[in-house]
């Protein structure tokens, strides 16, 4: 009996893991219940002990080694049963997790898309204002002074001989050059922002479409694995964070007194 | 309890002799009999194929299993039929966890729950439902059980509320304040009060039946009402293997009228006993819960008694009994500022 002792001291510790309470503690356990190796080896010893005088075998010194060494090799392989069993656990319970997170990150920037876009939408274009980037600003004072340099070369402009109405047409005609490529300008930088608004648009639906096939995609893998692996993974919560006292509600101070006895009680109940 | 950054589950429950009733913030909601089955030998574990039952499909398999109803008069049972206070603590315990796994939790949540506990349950039984409850949530508090029920139905000033329960009736004082011991009254003639009066009647009246105490309790749920007026009642039980049926429309009436005069005697001390300036008020909004109060008519008749004895009175039905408790638990656990969950961790 002694050696199946060793034997079985062995074979667990061979199958067994050491983990530190600071460990066990961030894994998110409490208590536990602990089983120490005597007493493993103790439970083992005294079940072969009790079967054999339940069955009256009166078994001599070589029957009784051998009963002894099925019972390791039976108590061996259930081990090592157990322990397959635990890891393909682990490793279902690992890929789920994973699986939920990522699920997790879908949601949180398809919501995030999804803002961008109803923002994107609902963006009002200013048609009446003229932006000009730097470039853009030469290229429109070019313009104007090619158009000026127009006006004053063509029509016969006598300066030599001017007049004041003549000034006045200039100038005239001068407004009315520059306005014309201005509003031409406002045209199509209007234009311009709204080709680039449905673009953006366009691209954002996109963007959500595809987010929502995978989030669709992701949840139907996390059904189908809890289903086939037995895993339950609960039903979310609607809140995201710890609510509290709606302080609008009328009776919300008489509510808070009450609140406060009933914490004062159940904190007295645990000292 | 790492990684609880996906949320917070609140939990509202309501702690029954007879029933256990639980409300959630993900949309659960959950009632299940408080009874707990242990297999009786190995045997009947491998036919089982678990290590408990419970509810009905335990009732389902009492044959099979060593059935325990852990709350009596809505406590942890000190003892029983021959089960020890160690078992009704661990069956309790059971219960327990059983009911907040009906919440479905996520793992990846918080979990604070608010659990409705009959005032009167003594500080050891209260600090063993607590333990119970911590082994699987974050944070837990215990708070009496009528007083959850009015704080759901925002009628914390001047409302008398009956609790009608299966092992007691508590009625409690609301006024502003929260409502000590001179403020509730607990009654034991609740539900199982009720069984045992209709088994008397119906053994008296159908001579020869084979029954027992449980036929008895599903039939008076199906059954129970306290109208002058009603459709002829009818229980189908064997007489020597031959299904007979009885007309046991005034035991099932009788019965049931039972719970009306002592409730209707409490609701009178706590309205003498008030402020004379508000009596009326209080009488005029008293508030019936509890699984109790799905006996048809129990309000109309509490009326009557209450107008022949005190002058009158109003009373009003919750509209769902089986979660008037959890619901009010779970509004309770949601108003619960953060820093008060944190120090109970």
């Amino acid at each position: 009996m002694a050696k199946l002792h060793s034997q079985v001291l062995q074979a667990i510790r061979d199958h067994s893991f050491r983990v530190s309470v600071r460990k066990l503690k961030q894994q998110g356990h409490r208590r536990i219940t602990a089983l120490r190796l005597q007493d493993i080896q103790q439970l083992i010893s005294e079940a072969v002990e009790r079967v054999l005088g339940e069955k009256d075998l009166a078994l001599d010194g070589k029957a009784r080694a051998g009963v002894e060494k099925e019972v390791h090799e039976e108590f061996q392989r259930l081990l090592a049963e157990h322990q397959r069993v635990l890891r393909d656990h682990e490793s279902v319970t690992k890929s789920f997790a994973e699986l939920q997170e990522r699920y997790s990150l879908l949601q949180h920037e398809l919501t995030q898309q999804q803002e961008l876009l109803e923002h994107e939408r609902s963006r009002e274009l200013d048609a009446e204002t003229l932006t000009l980037s730097k470039e853009g600003l030469v290229d429109v004072g070019s313009r104007i002074r090619e158009a000026v340099h127009l006006v004053l070369s063509s029509g016969g402009m006598d300066f030599a001989n001017g007049t004041a109405d003549k000034l006045r047409q200039l100038e005239s005609r001068i407004v009315d050059v520059t306005s014309q490529i201005l509003e031409h300008e406002r045209l199509v930088g209007y234009e311009r922002d709204r080709q680039d608004k449905d673009d953006r648009v366009e691209q954002l639906e996109r963007r959500v479409t595809k987010l929502r096939k995978h989030l669709a995609d992701t949840e139907q893998s996390l059904a189908a694995m809890a289903k086939a692996k037995g895993i339950d993974p609960g039903v979310a919560s609607i809140y995201r964070s710890v609510q509290g006292l709606n302080l609008e509600d009328p009776t919300a101070d008489k509510k808070k007194e009450f609140l406060k006895e009933i914490f004062d009680q159940n904190l007295a109940l645990r000292d | 309890m790492s990684d609880k950054d996906h949320g917070v589950l609140y939990i509202g429950m309501d702690l029954g002799t007879s029933r256990t009733s639980i409300s959630a913030s993900n949309g659960v909601r959950e009632t299940v009999e408080s009874y707990v089955g242990y297999p009786k030998d190995v045997v009947a574990r491998k036919m089982i194929g678990r290590d408990v039952m419970f509810g009905v499909e335990a009732l389902g398999k009492r044959l099979s299993l060593n059935i325990f109803k852990p709350l009596e008069k809505g406590v942890i049972k000190d003892s029983d039929d021959g089960a020890t206070i160690e078992e009704n603590m661990k069956a309790a315990r059971d219960l327990i966890q059983h009911a907040i796994s009906l919440a479905k939790p996520r793992k990846d949540e918080l979990i604070y729950a608010v659990i409705g506990a009959p005032a009167e349950a003594s500080i050891h039984n209260k600090k063993a439902i607590l333990d119970a409850a911590r082994e699987v949530i974050d944070s837990v508090m215990l708070c009496s059980e009528p007083f959850s029920v009015a704080y759901g139905l925002d009628m914390l000033d001047d409302t008398l509320v009956i609790d009608i329960g299966a092992g007691t009736v508590d009625l409690c004082r609301m006024h502003g304040t929260m409502p000590d011991a001179d403020d509730q009254i607990t009654l034991t003639t609740a539900g199982d009060y009720v069984d045992d009066q209709l088994y008397e009647l119906l053994k008296e009246r159908c001579e020869g039946a084979d029954f027992n105490l449980n036929m008895v309790k599903r039939f008076k749920e199906k059954h129970a009402f306290v109208t002058t007026a009603s459709e002829p009642v009818i229980a189908t039980f064997p007489v020597e293997g031959k299904p007979t049926q009885f007309d046991v429309t005034d035991e099932v009436r009788t019965a049931c009228r039972k719970m009306v005069p002592p409730i209707v005697d409490a609701l009178g001390k706590l309205i003498s006993s008030f402020d004379p300036e508000f009596q009326d008020r209080l009488r005029s909004r008293v508030l019936l819960g509890g699984g109790g109060s799905q006996v048809r008519g129990l309000d109309r008749a509490i009326e009557e008694v209450m107008a022949e004895r005190l002058g009158g009175g109003q009373v009003l039905k919750v509209e769902e009994p089986m979660y008037a408790g959890s619901n009010g638990a779970l509004k309770i656990a949601h108003d619960m500022p953060e820093e008060y969950w944190e120090k109970l961790r």
